[in-house]
């Protein structure tokens, strides 16, 4: 396999797994004023999960895929979260 | 969760704070050279490319290409020459000897020539120290035009180097500083309030993405001040109190390549054989050859491959340039691998994101612009926060000028560039003259207006169609046309005609909207500065 498809890999499995976290992320949820889910341990399995590609990207000594895996996991993440701050945004005309 | 006291806490904020304040807007400057920098070389295939694209700069062939040029150059100038592909592929090769200025400081003075590696012609040659050969090249000018900003913001050495050394500190500090205060990473890291808490709202951006920016902020800042700061003080330094001053002994001893002195003259090897033998060695593509004493038989050939499939170092080969016989490969530093000569060694990768092509190189431009966003967000944070004292009013207005109209300044030197290039005129100076000017116009709207959310909408505006109309300036400056460019497989042509037409769309729809969404904050502080 290839740098690129095991950065690919990687990077999609980690944002897989982070969809949900942020999907359901109480702070989050608690600022748009909807219900919060009750508190579980499966944030803390997702989250763990998220890292477990790198983790295994470092097992296998895939360095370079290791950073472009880091690079696009945190840059896509950023986004993720922008992205679900501008739907969850009442509207600015709405003042 | 770092557990601070409050007051230790509100010091570290304080650190936070006012070095971004004092060094903020020109790191941001730095960071956006950077990301442009990223793809220096993509900007030079892009503003230069050959008739057709070149599928080997080192060819069969080579050598009687550098032989020839040797014979035409004065042979104190064989001292030391590299060859290395650079803009479009062309290939560059420089035969110097090195000296020292007016002032003490090294430099090199030679003769340079671009070369066609299809046709294996000479395109154009170059006399003068390394500084008057630079100033007249025109193939590489836009990328080098970033670059040269990024490294040293076009000041002399060393000041530039120092300065950008000390942003990358200044950076270290506020990446690490945010780091402690932050008291909820983890937890925080998905929550950005958009609503009628303006303060809070300026908050969540530019603390989330300084969060998710962390790991890279690191990185970046470490290998930057690296960079800067090993040449501009870690060398000469090294040289002052163990060799006496002199760099190039220095230099030659810690890498590890100094030969044994022969001056006998002798034949030089045949390169293409050469070539083909490293080839066969690894199955990394060849990036640079540097040749020491051409033409004696002390002569030495070093080979630089690029980074091989799955590895964050490329191998090194030598030769001996009188004979063609493989000598032994050599790490960076020394002649034996070492951690330190490792480390040293991925200095370059991490900082310059280039050891996986195209995907790598994109990774690093947008770690790099999340860089600059969490930069210039922050400086709107601590303005907003002092809204109401009339000082920090100057550094809103200051923030939306670089954060809005450098972009702007960026993207101008291209309208000199392609005339001038074109017109068989010399490039630098005047990119440097409209690169200032528009600076100043910049100036003038985030001064001269009273609101700055129309300051800042015109700057963001002006800058989309800079960029927008970019490839159209390109063609008309007699650059290659779609079709052509699809047929003959310039694709970085397409590739960057198509990037700068959606960024330029980009920006022209952002300018054009009337209600962003988290423009609830950018408005409150404009009302306060407008007051």
């Amino acid at each position: 396999m290839s740098t690129y498809a095991f950065a690919a890999v990687a990077s999609l499995i980690s944002l897989l797994l982070l969809l949900p976290i942020a999907l359901r992320d109480p702070k989050r949820l608690r600022s748009l004023r909807r219900p919060v889910p009750s508190p579980g341990r499966e944030r803390q399995l997702l989250g763990w999960g998220a890292l477990l590609p790198g983790a295994a990207l470092v097992l296998l000594g895939q360095w370079p895929a290791l950073l472009i895996w880091l690079g696009t996991v945190t840059t896509l993440g950023w986004l993720l979260v922008q992205l679900l701050a501008r739907l969850g945004a009442p509207s600015p005309r709405a003042g | 969760m770092i557990k601070l006291s409050q007051e230790r806490n509100k010091s570290l904020l304080a650190v936070h704070g006012w070095s971004a304040v004092f060094l903020g807007l020109l790191l941001y400057a730095v960071i956006l050279t950077g990301v442009a920098s990223v793809f220096a070389k993509e900007l030079g295939d892009w503003s230069s490319p050959l008739a057709q694209p070149v599928a080997d700069s080192f060819r069969p062939g080579t050598d009687r290409m550098l032989r020839e040029f040797a014979a035409t150059v004065d042979p104190q100038y064989h001292e030391e020459m590299f060859v290395f592909p650079r803009a479009g592929d062309r290939l560059y090769a420089f035969f110097h000897k090195h000296e020292t200025d007016e002032d003490g400081k090294p430099r090199e003075r030679g003769v340079a020539a671009e070369f066609d590696p299809n046709t294996q012609t000479l395109i154009e040659r170059r006399e003068g120290t390394d500084e008057d050969v630079d100033a007249g090249d025109r193939a590489n000018a836009l990328g080098d035009f970033m670059v040269e900003l990024h490294v040293r913001l076009h000041l002399p050495n060393p000041w530039g180097l120092l300065l950008t050394g000390v942003l990358g500190l200044a950076m270290l500090v506020a990446a690490i500083t945010g780091f402690v205060v932050h008291r909820h990473l983890i937890k925080e890291l998905f929550t950005l309030r958009r609503h009628k808490e303006k303060l809070l709202s300026a908050r969540d951006t530019h603390v989330i993405a300084g969060t998710w920016n962390l790991p890279f902020a690191f990185i970046l800042a470490f290998t930057g001040s690296y960079f800067s700061f090993g040449s501009a003080f870690g060398i000469p330094a090294v040289a002052m109190v163990v060799f006496g001053g002199d760099q190039e002994k220095m230099i030659e001893t810690v890498i590890g390549n100094p030969p044994k002195e022969d001056k006998t003259p002798a034949p030089v090897a045949d390169f293409d054989r050469m070539i083909a033998d490293v080839r066969g060695r690894t199955d990394a593509a060849l990036n640079f050859i540097t040749v020491q004493h051409w033409g004696r038989a002390d002569s030495l050939v070093t080979m630089f491959m690029q980074y091989p499939e799955g590895k964050l170092l490329g191998p090194t080969y030598v030769y001996s340039g009188a004979t063609g016989e493989f000598r032994y490969a050599k790490p960076s530093l020394g002649l034996q691998p070492s951690t330190g000569g490792a480390l040293f060694e991925l200095m370059g990768p991490l900082h310059f994101g280039n050891f996986a092509g195209v995907f790598s190189k994109a990774a690093w431009f947008a770690l790099g612009f999340a860089g600059a966003y969490v930069t210039i967000t922050g400086l709107m944070l601590w303005t907003l926060r002092r809204r109401e004292q009339r000082g920090w009013r100057h550094l809103a207005r200051a923030t939306v000028w670089v954060g809005y109209g450098l972009p702007l300044a960026l993207a101008a030197p291209a309208y000199a560039f392609f005339p001038l290039r074109a017109a068989g005129e010399l490039v630098h100076g005047p990119m440097m003259t409209v690169f200032l000017l528009v600076a100043v116009a910049a100036a003038g709207i985030a001064w001269g207006l009273r609101s700055l959310t129309l300051a800042r909408r015109i700057l963001l505006g002006l800058t989309g169609l800079a960029l927008l109309l970019l490839p159209a300036l390109r063609l008309l400056s007699g650059g290659a046309g779609w079709p052509l460019a699809f047929d003959s497989g310039l694709h970085t042509v397409l590739a960057l005609d198509i990037a700068f037409a959606v960024g330029g769309l980009l920006c022209l729809l952002s300018a054009s909207r009337r209600h962003a969404v988290n423009a609830a904050a950018d408005e409150e502080l404009d009302a306060a500065v407008e007051a």
